[in-house]
């Protein structure tokens, strides 16, 4: 897939995987993977721009005399993943427009 | 590599940023790997998935945010504090160049010493010897070099 795609897809996917239950960085992984392609390497900084951005908040728990960092969705990461859903339909036209309407829905 | 070495260099290599943003991914890889041992992985196989040290770091070196680095390193700072030093030495040649002069002029003096006061007036009038300017412009520049480089480049990211 195209890297810009990639790139904006692969944030609301983790944002998607983070608002079904918290998450640690290698459950995200293991649960993305099966839709996009994700690393350890790409998905750190896909988790501090949202954490940055407001959309995710961390805590730490202790896991095996060690700690674990877990994300939660906020509110205005379930806003995004809303306007999200709202923008599906346009995305799919679009999507149909570039590939001259060869997609199926 | 085991997990220790592999973090290691992984902060080697991030000793760009500040302590406290190194630490946090120093945290995330250090988690990451201890999870994927739990799942019955070996050490080596874990660290081998993460890839090449250096690749990892210079991707994240090259998405940084400038508020992220460290503003001053090590370098830098030696070099700037060197430099002053030596503007210093070439600036205020009676307090410290006659300590230079002692030694540099020794023959000078022995020489002129049957004249007395007129030697020192010799020795005390030649000031840094050349060669210390020539240094000192060196390291002035060497220093200036360094930190427009760096801040160019701290401005670019």
């Amino acid at each position: 897939m195209d890297s810009q795609l990639r790139k904006g897809l692969v944030e609301y996917c983790i944002l998607a995987a983070i608002s079904r239950e918290d998450c640690y960085g290698y459950k995200l992984i293991e649960d993305v993977s099966p839709f996009m392609e994700i690393s350890e390497s790409t998905l750190y900084p896909i988790l501090r721009r949202l954490e940055t951005a407001g959309k995710v908040k961390s805590y730490n728990t202790e896991h095996n005399n060690r700690i674990r960092k877990y994300f939660s969705i906020t509110d205005t990461g379930k806003q995004a993943l809303r306007d999200f859903e709202k923008d599906k339909h346009e995305i799919i036209r679009v999507l149909d427009y570039i590939t001259g309407g060869s997609i199926d829905e | 590599m085991n997990k220790q070495t592999f973090l290691k260099n992984l902060e080697k290599e991030l000793r760009r940023l500040k302590k406290s943003e190194c630490k946090k991914y120093i945290d995330y890889y250090d988690e990451i790997i201890s999870d994927i041992m739990d799942k019955g992985v070996s050490e080596e196989e874990a660290i081998k998935r993460q890839g090449d040290v250096k690749s990892i770091t210079d991707e994240i070196l090259s998405n940084v945010n400038p508020k992220e680095l460290k503003l001053f390193d090590l370098k830098g700072l030696l070099l700037a504090i060197l430099s002053v030093i030596m503007i210093l030495i070439c600036a205020i040649p009676d307090a410290f160049t006659n300590l230079f002069n002692v030694q540099m002029n020794s023959s000078v003096s022995i020489i002129g010493g049957a004249d007395g006061p007129t030697s020192i007036f010799i020795a005390g009038k030649i000031g840094a010897p050349t060669w210390m300017y020539v240094i000192t412009a060196i390291v002035i520049v060497l220093t200036a070099i360094y930190w427009i480089k760096r801040i160019r480049q701290r401005n670019r990211s």
